[in-house]
């Protein structure tokens, strides 16, 4: 009884000892810059001057500002697009590539490279395939005959945020499938060789066996794609600019745009803290279904 | 067991990694504690890298502007190192990268460890003096024969805040082969040059009469094409003054012709999203026929192409029908106020024009790019040469980028948010009318000139 | 049994199909990236370029390591992407192991933490960041960057290791306990060999991030020597002029330390271990 009593205070202080790093990289390193931000949100603060405090003027700002909204609905689109195509896209690959055949090895590791290049490297290749002079893209377009004039990929308001999701896809599929493809070689084979004698054809299979299996890592996989699609400024910004005229703006290019293009950090700020709440309530509503499901 | 050796393989690589790195950048000094516990190596580098910030207060910080011509760098760099030399002060120079500049100034400035010297563009060091940042420079101006305009560049309201370091002078490149293919001679006016370009275009065989860029991201030629036609059709953004008076029947009516050339299809529908790089690769690329551009495809053709060079005429700008302008940006140098190396930083740019044969060769060396900001370098060999004397003219009749409003951050800002391209982008891509994009235009110009 | 061989036929071309154009789609920007990297300049910028015919140069490979001198990036974004992952694996398998296994008070919060520090945009952060790392002295360095760097890194671990420790049942470790380990010894000594693929994919995907990061290094460094490779890639646009040629070689030179990490790590990530699942 004693020895289990010294060993919950000892565990007690060890648990804390070990935090101390942690606590020194959160509520230090990225703690103190965070009160700065967002008490820069609430104030008129410009480069090189002193911040007024004024109160909430910037939020109500961003109501009347239509770049802004604009901007709100680029990025819910663009996550939502890329996420749903990614997931599917992934979980397609991961399913064909679980399959015995020959050259899987050679599949699985060709497909999984786009996802260990750098964001900036791949946005710059797209840059370059698409571009309206040079690019490779229009070119074997027009080559083709399937267009007789050549798209403007980065020009068109219409296209040119599709134009940017389409990278942020090619490179986010293979985390999808190999995060899928792990889970599905733990499955127990006979449990689908058991299914198809019953009848089961593979789209049940898919729907009974597969599906709730992978489902914690779907979902885990899920959160982390989304976080990462949502905050994406790199790929955005290398790829369009966010233009023309704010077309394929998005939350993290508006705040760039709006701190050096603009020069109103305070606004800036105000932009890129407004989505915060909106990113914790999807924390929080994934949470939920995690501790539902357990 | 597999497995295991693939870990250890990735951890021994990265080890490997991690000393092959400390060791060529760092020594031994952050090598040995990234081994042991990772904090200690942080304190350890932070506690190197104060130390030697507070041992270098005597060190200039200079920031230059990356140009593509690699031999300039070299040149200043000789230059801050026999000053270094001669004058016992160490120089941290940096070549930036143009498009980050604006970024990294303000962050730097932010953070209070900002450069005591800068080089860029005259309208993005201009900014810094609306935020109080730049030093005066109106002894530096008296001691040097610079030319007329190159007196105005860095005069805001009456104090001199940049000294000129060399004219970006503008000018138009036209396709002469193609243009005589028709036989067309060079146009005079942009009526003209719209006709002309009417029975040069063919799109179908991917070739554009006309290549000017439309786009909102980053350098000026946009902006000064746009501003070039309100001035020509007897527009004005903001009077001397300081007044906002662009929304008048003349804007409009310059609105309308750069609509017209955009709906008459004898511009790319990629303009709308061409930087300034668009122009100069769609023009070496031979499918425009003619850009307006600062002397750098000239440079890129001398070394890639001098076929497409032959056939390239280099033009003064058309008339319209209010008059014919040619606006000109310059790149400056600029003194932060707040730096601990004001006196320094004084220093060097005397060092830089003290030398004067060294400061001919440096704008030399850029081609017909750069235009000579001191008096009497006309006749040189160089500016007598048939292809550059264009570009010496055109710097010599060039107004500034933001004539006529009075010279103060106001109007760098302006101009440098590319207030006129985002109104013409608003008729192109959201199909406003002239009139509404000349309210767009006046709402967004007041905007920075009525804020208290 | 003859419908079933069918059946297996059509399944396996469907696969094949599927498949090859799934590998066209991802092989060809990589293979456009590679072929002009290799391209003469008087090719590559015209307005229809080619698929295929290439006058085959290392010019500018030659230039980015001459001129540009790019090893100096390379080595900076090695040196700091393997500091950054060393440091925040130690950090978080110790912190993983202690939120998993250890009772202590805010356990819960800490927890939550972590994870909701993850969720913050850079773009909230990078300015006051810069500020932050500047008063410590390293504004402008390199430095800088083994500062910040684990502010995402570490979370990220802390969120992958969790869920590898939380599957290695806690009978395994309660026995070396009672024969008198230590929590360390045990961690050390269970903990460790058995998570050891699941630690070892988290270092890859830390080591892949840092060597990846692009705003705060551009933020964060000025001076070409300071610059990471990602940095330094995207300064080669000088005002109106573009170096696609030297860019393109230096994205194939950044490219390759990591993809070699992930083709050698390959089987591991997707060999069923790299979800926790330990069994």
């Amino acid at each position: 009884m004693k020895r289990i009593e010294s060993q919950t205070v000892k565990d007690k202080r060890l648990g804390l000892v070990l935090m101390i790093p942690i606590v020194l990289v959160i509520f230090i390193i990225m703690g103190i810059p965070l009160v700065r931000a967002i008490y820069w949100s609430f104030t008129d603060k410009v480069v090189g001057s002193d911040a007024h405090f004024i109160g909430l003027k910037n939020y109500m700002g961003l109501f009347q500002d239509k770049v802004y909204w604009k901007s709100l609905k680029n990025t819910v689109i663009y996550t939502g697009g890329c996420i749903l195509a990614k997931l599917l896209l992934g979980l397609l690959w991961a399913v064909l590539l679980n399959q015995d055949f020959k050259g899987k090895g050679f599949f699985r590791t060709a497909l999984l490279i786009p996802w260990a290049l750098p964001g900036m490297v791949v946005a710059m290749t797209w840059r370059w395939m698409y571009d309206s002079t040079y690019g490779i893209i229009n070119s074997l377009l027009l080559s083709s005959g399937l267009v007789e004039m050549p798209v403007a990929w980065l020009s068109n308001p219409k296209i040119v945020l599709y134009s940017a999701m389409i990278v942020n896809i090619w490179r986010g599929v293979p985390f999808f499938m190999f995060s899928i493809l792990g889970v599905l070689q733990t499955l127990d084979k006979q449990v689908y060789e058991a299914a198809t004698v019953d009848g089961a054809g593979i789209f049940k299979q898919f729907w009974y066996i597969t599906l709730p299996s992978i489902s914690p890592v779907l979902k885990v996989t899920t959160l982390l794609s989304t976080i990462w699609t949502f905050n994406d400024f790199e790929n955005v910004w290398l790829v369009t600019g966010g233009g023309p005229l704010y077309a394929s703006s998005v939350i993290a290019t508006y705040t760039y745009d709006k701190a050096f293009i603009q020069n109103s950090l305070g606004q800036a700020l105000s932009v890129a803290t407004s989505v915060i709440p909106i990113l914790i309530v999807m924390m929080l509503i994934f949470s939920y279904f995690n501790k539902k499901e357990q | 067991m597999k497995r295991k050796l693939l870990s250890v393989i990735l951890a021994a690589s990265m080890v490997a990694a991690c000393l092959a790195g400390c060791g060529s950048d760092a020594g031994t000094e952050g090598a040995a504690p990234a081994e042991g516990e990772a904090p200690a190596a942080e304190a350890s580098e932070e506690a190197e890298a104060s130390a030697s910030e507070s041992s270098s207060a005597k060190k200039l910080v200079f920031w230059d502007k990356a140009e593509y011509v690699d031999e300039y760098g070299n040149m200043m760099k000789a230059v801050v190192d026999r000053f270094a030399e001669e004058q016992g002060v160490e120089v941290d120079y940096v070549n930036v990268p143009s498009a980050d500049m604006k970024q990294k100034l303000m962050a730097a400035i932010e953070a209070g460890n900002a450069p005591d010297l800068i080089v860029g563009d005259d309208t993005l060091v201009g900014q810094f003096a609306s935020l109080n940042q730049l030093e005066n420079v109106d002894d530096i101006m008296s001691e040097y024969d610079f030319t007329d305009a190159a007196l105005k560049v860095g005069l805001l309201g009456d104090t001199q805040y940049m000294v000129p370091q060399a004219f970006t002078a503008p000018g138009m490149y036209i396709r002469i082969d193609k243009w005589q293919e028709k036989g067309l001679d060079v146009p005079e006016t942009w009526e003209e040059l719209k006709e002309q370009a009417a029975q040069v275009n063919d799109p179908a065989n991917g070739f554009y009469a006309l290549g000017f860029a439309m786009g909102a991201s980053g350098g000026g030629d946009a902006e000064g094409f746009c501003r070039t036609i309100i001035l020509d059709w007897g527009g004005q953004t903001v009077d001397e003054e300081g007044n906002v008076v662009v929304n008048s029947p003349e804007t409009v009516e310059a609105l309308a012709f750069i609509k017209s050339l955009y709906d008459d299809g004898l511009i790319s529908p990629d303009a709308v999203t061409g930087d300034d790089n668009w122009n100069n690769q769609s023009y070496l690329a031979g499918t425009t026929g003619v850009i307006c551009n600062a002397g750098s495809v000239v440079a890129s053709m001398k070394n890639d192409d001098p076929e497409l060079l032959a056939n390239t005429q280099v033009i003064a700008y058309p008339a319209g029908p209010k008059g014919c302008y040619t606006l000109g940006g310059s790149n400056v140098f600029g003194i932060i106020a707040s730096g601990k190396n004001v006196a320094e930083a004084k220093d060097f740019i005397r060092f830089y024009y003290n030398d004067m044969d060294n400061y001919e060769a440096m704008i030399e060396v850029m081609g017909a790019m750069w235009q000579p900001v001191i008096n009497g370098m006309d006749e040189s060999e160089f500016w007598q040469d048939e292809m550059n004397k264009p570009w010496m003219e055109s710097s010599k009749q060039c107004v500034k980028t933001y004539y006529p409003a009075p010279s103060d951050d106001r109007a760098m800002t302006c101009f440098s948010s590319q207030l006129c391209v985002k109104a013409v982008q608003e008729m192109l891509i959201n199909g406003a009318t002239p009139e509404e994009a000349a309210e767009i235009l006046e709402a967004s110009f007041k905007e920075v000139y009525e804020a208290e | 049994m003859h419908s079933r061989k069918k059946t297996k036929a059509i399944k396996m071309t469907t696969t094949y199909v599927i498949l090859i154009i799934s590998l066209l789609w991802t092989i060809f920007p990589l293979y456009w990236m590679v072929k002009s990297s290799f391209t003469i300049d008087k090719e590559m910028y015209v307005a229809r370029p080619k698929l295929f015919d290439i006058a085959f140069t290392a010019e500018h490979y030659v230039d980015l390591i001459v001129n540009a001198k790019f090893m100096v990036n390379l080595g900076n974004s090695l040196m700091i992407a393997a500091i950054t992952t060393i440091f925040g694996l130690t950090v978080s398998v110790f912190a993983s192991y202690a939120m998993t296994r250890l009772k202590y008070p805010g356990r819960k919060f800490f927890s939550s933490t972590v994870i909701i520090s993850y969720l913050l945009p850079t773009a909230v952060l990078f300015i006051p960041m810069y500020i932050f790392v500047s008063k410590l002295g390293l504004g402008g360095t390199k430095w800088a960057m083994l500062v910040i760097y684990p502010t995402f890194v570490v979370p990220y671990c802390c969120y992958m290791l969790r869920s590898y420790f939380t599957a290695i049942p806690y009978a395994l470790e309660e026995a070396a306990l009672i024969d008198g380990c230590t929590r360390l010894q045990s961690l050390r000594h269970i903990i460790v060999p058995i998570a050891l693929p699941g630690i070892a994919v988290t270092a890859t995907f830390a080591f892949t991030m840092s060597w990846n990061e692009y705003l705060y290094a551009m933020i964060m460094t000025t001076s070409m020597k300071e610059m990471t490779a990602t940095v330094a890639i995207s300064s080669w646009k000088y005002g109106d002029i573009i170096n696609w040629g030297r860019i393109m070689a230096g994205c194939v030179v950044a490219s390759l330390p990591v993809t070699i990490i992930y083709i050698v790590a390959q089987s591991m990530l997707v060999s069923g271990k790299a979800d926790g699942s330990v069994k």
